[in-house]
């Protein structure tokens, strides 16, 4: 079973996850939450990834075109915009950073009980 | 895996539209075509993948959706102005004046045979003139209602109506809102 995420977690780096897809193929909604399942984001939520499109669309980071389609009615295929991938690039930038600094942090091992208060260990 | 769709299943996906749609009323009405349109294909594409039942479930609450689909347009937690609330409190309101104005006219009525059953001559209702709402001379003609006449006011309750529906719709936000950005869709 894949482990559980915070969905808050996830809703933070869900921009530049869907810029970075975007970036490498255009593509559309459903298969955008398909892509990032299958990376292994499992719990991500198409009620989740929809909304951040518009958003991404409205802030101009994405354009879209329909594109018929031989099963369906017409998808909306989106692709990374100029600002989309300098959206990207700092996004990533920041979470690699970021990570840099957390990583470190939360990798030690962690101990059965805390130390005393330092003003204590001096007593 | 392709699906056939059934036209069961494509009635429960209108069903989902429609009921997303009800909840995002706040999004211009061409935004909101193009949303359903979107969703119609991403659902259709999900339902031929893993049946209908799974696309529907995997679309997660859809008030959340909903709720995400209006702060995408809005902004996060910016406040809209809720235009069908505001015809549903002035549908209310327009309810109450009527309910208040027959029950009073009535009553009044009924007061006026009882305390004197050979009552003659004319009467004035006058009880919801105070509030604006109106004002009828009566003919009582043994003890019983002959005619009657007069006006039955239209200035006030159409403030009450239009404070109901300012209201209701909290229309004040039309000014405060954030403006939405203009969209490739």
């Amino acid at each position: 079973m894949p482990p559980s995420r915070d969905p808050q977690l996830l809703k933070g780096l869900l921009s530049p996850l869907l810029l970075r897809l975007l970036a490498e193929r255009e593509s559309y909604g459903y298969e955008l939450v398909q892509s990032l399942r299958d990376q292994g984001l499992t719990e991500m939520a198409e009620g989740t990834v929809y909304p951040a499109l518009a958003r991404l669309e409205r802030e101009g980071r994405i354009s879209s075109r329909l594109v018929s389609s031989r099963t369906g009615p017409a998808r909306k295929y989106y692709r990374t915009t100029p600002a989309g991938y300098a959206a990207l690039a700092a996004g990533a930038a920041d979470w690699l950073a970021l990570a840099e600094v957390v990583t470190p942090a939360l990798s030690r091992p962690i101990p059965d009980r805390p130390l005393p208060p330092k003003e204590e260990e001096l007593s | 895996m392709n699906r056939p769709m059934t036209l069961v299943d494509r009635l429960r996906i209108e069903r989902v539209l429609w009921t997303v749609d009800i909840l995002i009323y706040d999004i211009r009405t061409a935004r909101r075509r193009t949303i359903r349109r979107e969703l119609r294909a991403n659902l259709r594409a999900a339902a031929r993948d893993q049946g209908v039942g799974a696309a529907i479930r995997q679309l997660g609450p859809l008030r959340q959706l909903a709720r995400g689909y209006v702060d995408a347009q809005y902004g996060e937690g910016a406040l809209q102005p809720r235009w069908l609330s505001g015809a549903w409190w002035l549908f209310v309101c327009a309810l109450v004046i009527e309910g208040l104005i027959l029950a009073s006219f009535s009553s009044y009525i009924a007061g006026v045979s009882a305390g004197n059953p050979g009552a003659n001559g004319i009467y004035v209702w006058n009880q919801l003139a105070g509030i604006g709402l109106g004002t009828y001379k009566v003919w009582f003609v043994h003890g019983q209602v002959h005619s009657f006449e007069g006006t039955l006011f239209i200035g006030a309750p159409l403030i009450y109506m239009a404070a109901a529906y300012i209201i209701g719709g909290r229309l004040w936000r039309v000014v405060t809102r954030r403006r939405p950005h203009r969209s490739a869709a």
